[in-house]
């Protein structure tokens, strides 16, 4: 009856109905937008992230990550590599090396980042790098490299060409060995990709006389989203090594992680500003909504309606009115990501944020959780909106009401 | 000289959903300039809706409307605005003052539509309500006013720019009848003294009383149009 | 007068027009601060240039940009810095770049070498003017350098550690020597911090085995829209040896992010307006409505069609005017006050400076005031009620007057 009543009531005025529903439906349109706009970046940049340099979790020797220095190896990857498959089944695993030495090509040199990789552990969603040119390593070490693309022009190397890496091994003795370049890298980043030489896994150990040692184990899930705690607790609980240390991406780019979380409350506190405009609206509607109808509300008190009642119908026809709001910005949303599709952000073409390569096309995906975030504070505006011309509705004396007018 | 012309006047009002009703049924009235006519009726019987016709606020179904000669059909909105701006003036029943200005700025208004400077604005303005006795009321609001004192500021804002005739729609009838006698008396006044022409539709004996001519509607057709003599 | 009239009108109802002016004031304080604050992100490139010890203009020898070959380098530097017409209050620094690996007993990292005139690079990298261990380094000093925290944390250096620098030659022969860190920099971008280490010019020609050539001659104007001019007039004055690219071409992210902010801020702006005009338009509807009879009385009185709806636009108009005056009244005191103070500070969270396309953008945020951003959007507060009033207004005017007159 109530509904019924509230549902009729939205509708004496039409006009101002629509006009009150429309100013929701664009608070909600803008909301869910933005929401899914930031969560189809966030996602492809997860992923991109999670697929190359970094993966969802890492298993280093403790310490390594702040402190990479050269010994702090992993010394028995396969026992680790073991307990990431009991405890993380379908995760991949890539072994990788890192460290440092001066690359030259005869011309010119300059100080780079020596990665160690296994290729055949380097695959589809889990690879380090893409080959620009040439190939990829061979299975077997062969003394081959990949060459960073920015690096292998400033070092004025190509497909074919030779550099000359010196570095410190472990032991304090010099290295110093030739590579044959087979490929140019594209490891997602500017940096790597300026300073990256990648060797397979084989010799760079045996350049920095690591033996088996490796420095990362990067472990990609075979599910795996923004959170990921708990299969970074089931593999700390199934590796129990205090000499090895898990981190998840977030602990590793802990930037990434934080610059997301403040996008998200800024444009949380951007979607309340907004909804206050909004609900000042709804304020201004359901006020002349009530002033109109004194006369009428005044009948119905007289006729014994109660106050709490009178002020249950009027939030009614307000809430209604939110969720109105609510389905056409839903509509309004799925019409402009259908419509938008891909964003193209040429601006920012091959520009690193915080050292990871920002997305240049953006595949807009519809987020949800935008659209319940835009649910409660849009049912919250409509309501907060009509309390107050609710209230002095309901507090009105019935003998008031049916004198105005 | 006739100032308003009416002839063989028919007005329907469609509204939705309910059957055409009809008001006027072929009316001619001529009024000369001058005159101090009352329209005579029961209600429903088609006063306002003549007023209006007169007043160019509407138009007619069939028939024509001629002010000063001029006919009505045909005129653009700006030109019949201009046409009321200039040659009518009106008084109505609820007074319509414009609550927000005060009583002089409301005659005022007619006048700055014409574009009368402001000085003069002022000194016509004074003139007037000091010859409708409401010189005192000049600054005040329309609310803070009594219905005669209102009603009087109403005559005033009609008067003040010198119209070819005011059209009066049943201006005692929210007055007590003291006030309405006097606000009749000062019309009459009027009339006599700068030669108004005023057209009033009442149904108040008092009013028909003072009338010099009663033209009597009944159903939307003159049933009879008395002229009385002297004066 | 019709502005007297649409004042007192506006005024009828008292709770509606300040809910109405609340809801424009705020929505145009929103915009004009959010401006404000996204001006302040990408508006100072003076201060990031400086942050990152970049130039409004580089002058290199021709070639050296795409490569940074050792031996692409500007002969006779001193007399070259003469003859260019650079601007008398521009910050010029003129520096020997070598790319080198730089190790302790701790390990190594491949590292950027500036060789500097330590009095001229300080004016154009904020990160020597904040040397916090240590001191800066001494113009004679060649056996010294001066160290970012990132490095010196990560090959464990403290002031007075030995640095082995290694680097190849000119002629192909590997250079190294050791150095002794004098002092410890902060920079807010951490790959500056981890990645270059300063010294004299001549420390660094001796290592990397270089007559006395320089690579790259950094100049940070007072007019960063000059750029484009000065690098003109250096090529002309150089020769066609010389190369000069500007900020704009050599950080194109930071030239673009202006342009898109200027894009945001009249989107948010324009979205903004549409909601509150709603609002609005709801209330100049009913407000409308309401005086349907007395429109009518002043059709009525001879008031033309067009007179109604200039009426209304007078309503408009004022509801704009205190709108703008209440949204720049909050909105720009706080913006004027951001610029001399921190509002917003994501460095806790989010570390100092955010790398992004080269440079790194300073995480606690000043606002930048801009009085043309501010007033476009205020001109918008004004299209959106006038455009709430009209509709409303044409109505009202196209009704008969009679027709009005009957309306109660």
């Amino acid at each position: 009856m109530w509904l019924a009543l509230a549902w009729r009531n939205l509708w004496r005025n039409s006009r101002r109905t629509l006009i009150t529903v429309a100013a929701l439906g664009l608070g909600v349109l803008a909301i869910t937008f933005l929401h899914t706009y930031r969560e189809s970046v966030y996602g492809q940049l997860l992923d991109n992230v999670t697929s190359g340099a970094l993966g969802h979790l890492q298993i280093h020797a403790a310490g390594w990550q702040k402190n990479p220095e050269l010994e702090r190896v992993i010394a028995d990857p396969a026992a680790a590599e073991a307990a990431v498959r009991k405890s993380l089944p379908g995760a991949k695993i890539a072994p990788r090396v890192l460290g440092y030495g001066l690359a030259g090509s005869g011309e010119q040199s300059t100080g780079a980042a020596v990665f160690g990789l296994d290729p055949s552990r380097e695959q589809a969603d889990l690879r380090f790098v893409t080959i620009a040119k040439g190939k990829h390593l061979s299975a077997a070490g062969q003394r081959e490299a990949l060459v960073g693309i920015d690096l292998a022009e400033q070092l004025g190397v190509g497909v074919g060409g030779e550099i000359v890496l010196v570095g410190a091994a472990v032991d304090g003795s010099v290295a110093n060995d030739r590579y044959t370049v087979v490929g140019l890298a594209d490891a997602g980043s500017g940096e790597l990709n300026g300073s990256g030489v990648f060797l397979h896994l084989a010799d760079a150990q045996a350049f920095f006389g690591l033996g088996a040692g490796v420095h990362q184990l990067v472990v990609r899930l075979a599910g795996g989203g923004e959170d990921v705690s708990r299969p970074t607790a089931q593999l700390q609980a199934q590796l129990s090594n205090a000499e090895l240390e898990v981190l998840s991406w977030d602990k590793i780019v802990p930037e990434l992680k934080a610059t997301m979380t403040e996008k998200r409350k800024a444009q949380a506190a951007l979607a309340y500003v907004l909804f206050a405009l909004v609900g000042l609206g709804v304020l201004n509607a359901m006020t002349m909504a009530t002033l109109e109808r004194t006369r009428e509300l005044g009948v119905l008190a007289s006729l014994g309606t109660r106050p709490r009642q009178l002020l249950g119908m009027i939030l009614l026809e307000g809430l209604l009115q939110g969720a109105l709001g609510v389905a056409v910005g839903a509509a309004l949303t799925v019409a402009t990501v259908y419509a938008v599709g891909d964003i193209s952000l040429e601006a920012f073409a091959k520009q690193d944020m915080l050292g990871i390569r920002f997305p240049s096309t953006i595949h807009l995906a519809l987020h949800w959780g935008g659209l319940l975030q835009a649910l409660q504070v849009a049912l919250w505006t409509a309501l907060v909106g009509s309390l107050l011309p609710a209230w002095r509705a309901a507090r009105m004396k019935p003998a008031e009401a049916t004198r105005s007018y | 000289m006739a100032v308003v012309q009416v002839s063989q006047v028919v007005k329907e009002y469609h509204d939705r959903g309910s059957a055409p009703v009809v008001a006027l049924r072929g009316v001619d009235l001529t009024v000369e300039a001058g005159e101090f006519m009352a329209l005579a009726g029961p209600s429903g019987s088609g006063k306002t809706t003549l007023l209006n016709l007169i007043g160019a606020l509407d138009s007619p179904s069939q028939g024509q409307v001629r002010i000063d000669g001029r006919d009505l059909a045909g005129l653009s909105p700006v030109q019949l605005a201009d046409l009321r701006r200039d040659r009518i003036g009106f008084v109505f029943q609820s007074y319509n003052l414009v609550p927000v200005l005060t009583a002089a700025e409301n005659a005022e208004y007619v006048l700055q539509l014409r574009g009368v400077p402001k000085a003069e604005r002022r000194k016509i303005v004074a003139e007037v309500f000091a010859a409708l006795g409401i010189g005192e009321l000049m600054d005040a609001r329309p609310p803070q006013m009594s219905g005669g004192q209102q009603q009087r500021v109403a005559v005033a804002r009609a008067i003040v720019a010198a119209p070819a005739v005011v059209l009066a729609d049943e201006p005692t009838a929210n007055l007590d009848q003291a006030s309405g006698r006097a606000l009749i008396e000062r019309m009459h006044q009027l009339n006599h003294e700068r030669g108004i022409t005023f057209v009033f539709s009442t149904h108040d004996p008092m009013v028909l009383e003072q009338a010099e001519r009663v033209v009597h509607l009944v159903d939307g057709k003159i049933a009879s149009d008395v002229r009385k003599g002297g004066a | 007068m019709l502005l007297r009239l649409g004042w007192r009108n506006l005024w009828r109802n008292r709770r509606r027009t300040l809910i109405n002016l609340a809801s424009a004031g705020l929505g145009l304080a929103l915009v004009v601060f959010y401006g404000g604050l996204l001006g302040g992100i990408v508006a100072d490139a003076k201060q990031e240039l400086d942050d990152a010890a970049l130039g409004h203009v580089e002058i290199a020898a021709k070639g050296w940009h795409a490569r940074r070959l050792l031996a692409t380098s500007l002969q006779n530097p001193d007399e070259l810095l003469k003859k260019l017409p650079l601007p008398a209050d521009a910050e010029v620094s003129a520096r020997v770049v070598v790319r080198a690996l730089a190790s302790s007993a701790h390990g190594a990292q491949g590292v950027l070498l500036h060789g500097v005139d330590p009095a001229a690079e300080r004016k154009v990298a904020a990160y020597l003017r904040d040397v916090r261990q240590g001191r800066e380094l001494d113009p004679a000093d060649d056996r010294g350098v001066v160290v970012g925290d990132g490095l010196a944390e990560r090959l464990s250096l403290s002031v007075g550690s030995k640095l082995r620098l290694t680097a190849q030659q000119a002629d192909g022969e590997v250079g190294a020597d050791v150095f002794r860190v004098r002092g410890i920099f902060h920079s807010i971008a951490p790959a500056i911090g981890k990645g270059h280490v300063i010294m004299t010019q001549s420390a660094a020609r001796k290592l990397a085995g270089l007559p006395a050539v320089v690579h790259q001659v950094v100049v940070q104007l007072a007019d960063a829209n000059q750029a484009d001019a000065v690098a003109a007039a250096v090529v002309q004055a150089a020769g066609a040896g010389v190369e000069a690219p500007t900020w704009g071409e050599l950080l194109p992210i930071l030239k673009s992010m202006d342009g898109l902010i200027g894009l945001i801020q009249w989107l948010i702006g324009v979205f903004v307006n549409v909601v509150v005009g709603l609002g609005i338009l709801n209330t100049m509807l009913m407000s409308v409505l309401e005086r349907t009879h007395e429109l009518g009385v002043l059709q009525a009185l001879g008031t033309r069609p067009r007179g109604v709806v200039a009426l209304i636009a007078a309503e408009s108009f004022w509801i704009a005017t205190l709108a703008v005056a209440l949204g720049l009244g909050l909105a720009l005191p706080l913006v004027a006050w951001g610029e001399q103070h921190v509002l917003l500070d994501f460095s806790q969270a989010m570390g100092e400076g955010m790398e992004i396309g080269g440079t790194s953008l300073r995480m606690a945020f000043h606002t930048r005031l801009s009085i043309g951003g501010a007033l476009q959007s205020a001109a918008l507060v004004y299209a959106m009620t006038l455009a709430a009033g009209l509709w409303p207004a044409w109505r009202v005017s196209r009704l008969p007057p009679a027709t009005a007159l009957r309306s109660v």
